[in-house]
């Protein structure tokens, strides 16, 4: 890679590091919310009444990355693949040679979109928020959580065309764990229930309630972005969106 | 006895990621020894036997699948099929008596 190539990375990079970080800090929750036709309600059933919520799915269609080329040596895209999830939180694991493989478990808003909850006494929050409390109606004292997890994997397969291209496989996969938890006025735990659903990338998934969820687009277009020169197309594309029931 | 032989270094080497001399595991999906393996840690169930299939097959044919059960383990989540075994945390599904809160 000549200096000119290299400092044009690296320049690429910090910006995309920046978008990264600066999507990952910033609260979506800041957005209005817009009521929309199709806007579901429910009601808790059971002997805990809580009032509606108003719930609405994510917009953006799901996020889809393809396969590219890019003017690098496979272990200078290793390198950059290595660089660029640390930055955003994950975790490099072991995988055989010619491949990439990162894990990440934590906030499911950085990277996964999961529509607009309007909870009761709460307010207007992301879907895809990490943990809200509130207190139903009926009974008193009583306190429901709402935890919800992200874990991701990240996956890329690679192999060099010639001296100076690489083709890149990258593909991710995400498991959202959401737990809700009662507790009464005892302190007691008399609701402790976890639902889990996954998608890959280009794909959407449900919760029983119907909650759904699916890529945000944030970390596909943070990796891309930071790639060099690209031959190939290389953008995180829109998928047609594929959907799948989630189950416990 | 060959056979049998044959078979079982195919199966270390797509838990181990190609330990076993002679024995290469390839991740293509669908691959015989990609499907051996996913097989051999359904039936084994633990969270171990997950995690080796994806560090052999990182993009194997069910790779997304072991990945859920690696979650679904680590978080000890109650009823997953990916388990063979009930779990401690069996117990908290019984938690509520049969009362679901629906929150989204």
């Amino acid at each position: 890679m000549s200096e000119e190539q290299s400092r044009r990375f690296r320049t690429v990079a910090f910006a995309a590091c920046l978008t990264l970080l600066v999507g990952a800090c910033s609260d979506p929750g800041d957005q209005p919310i817009v009521q929309s036709p199709d806007v579901v309600e429910t009601v808790a059933t059971g002997p805990i009444n809580l009032s509606p919520f108003r719930y609405r799915g994510p917009e953006s269609p799901p996020v889809e990355l393809r396969p590219l080329v890019v003017e690098a040596t496979t272990s200078e895209v290793e390198g950059w693949l290595s660089g660029i999830v640390s930055l955003a939180g994950f975790t490099p694991v072991r995988s055989p040679a010619g491949s990439f493989a990162a894990v990440y478990r934590g906030d499911a808003g950085r990277f996964v979109d999961c529509g607009w909850v309007d909870v009761p006494g709460v307010g207007t929050r992301p879907g895809a928020t990490r943990n809200w409390s509130l207190a139903p109606e009926e009974p008193p004292g009583m306190t429901i959580t709402r935890e919800l997890e992200l874990h991701a994997r990240l996956v890329a397969e690679f192999a060099s065309i010639d001296a100076e291209r690489t083709r890149i496989a990258p593909g991710i996969h995400y498991v959202l764990v959401k737990r809700v938890v009662a507790i009464d006025r005892n302190g007691d735990v008399v609701v402790d229930q976890r639902d889990v659903i996954d998608f890959g990338g280009g794909e959407s998934s449900r919760f029983l309630v119907g909650t759904e969820c699916r890529s945000s687009g944030a970390l596909e277009t943070a990796l891309f972005s930071m790639l060099p020169s690209r031959v190939a197309s290389a953008a995180p594309s829109l998928a047609t969106g594929r959907s799948s029931s989630g189950q416990t | 006895m060959k056979t049998s032989g044959s078979r079982w270094r195919s199966l270390v080497a797509a838990l181990v990621g190609g330990a076993v001399s002679g024995v290469a595991p390839v991740s293509v999906a669908q691959s015989p020894s990609d499907e051996v393996a996913w097989q051999t840690a359904r039936s084994l169930g633990s969270l171990e036997a997950f995690e080796q299939y994806l560090a052999a097959y990182p993009n194997g044919a069910h790779a997304g699948a072991a990945f859920r059960c690696v979650v679904e383990l680590s978080v000890d989540l109650p009823r997953s099929p990916c388990r063979i075994e009930p779990a401690a945390g069996d117990t908290a599904a019984a938690v509520g008596n049969g009362m679901f809160v629906d929150v989204y």
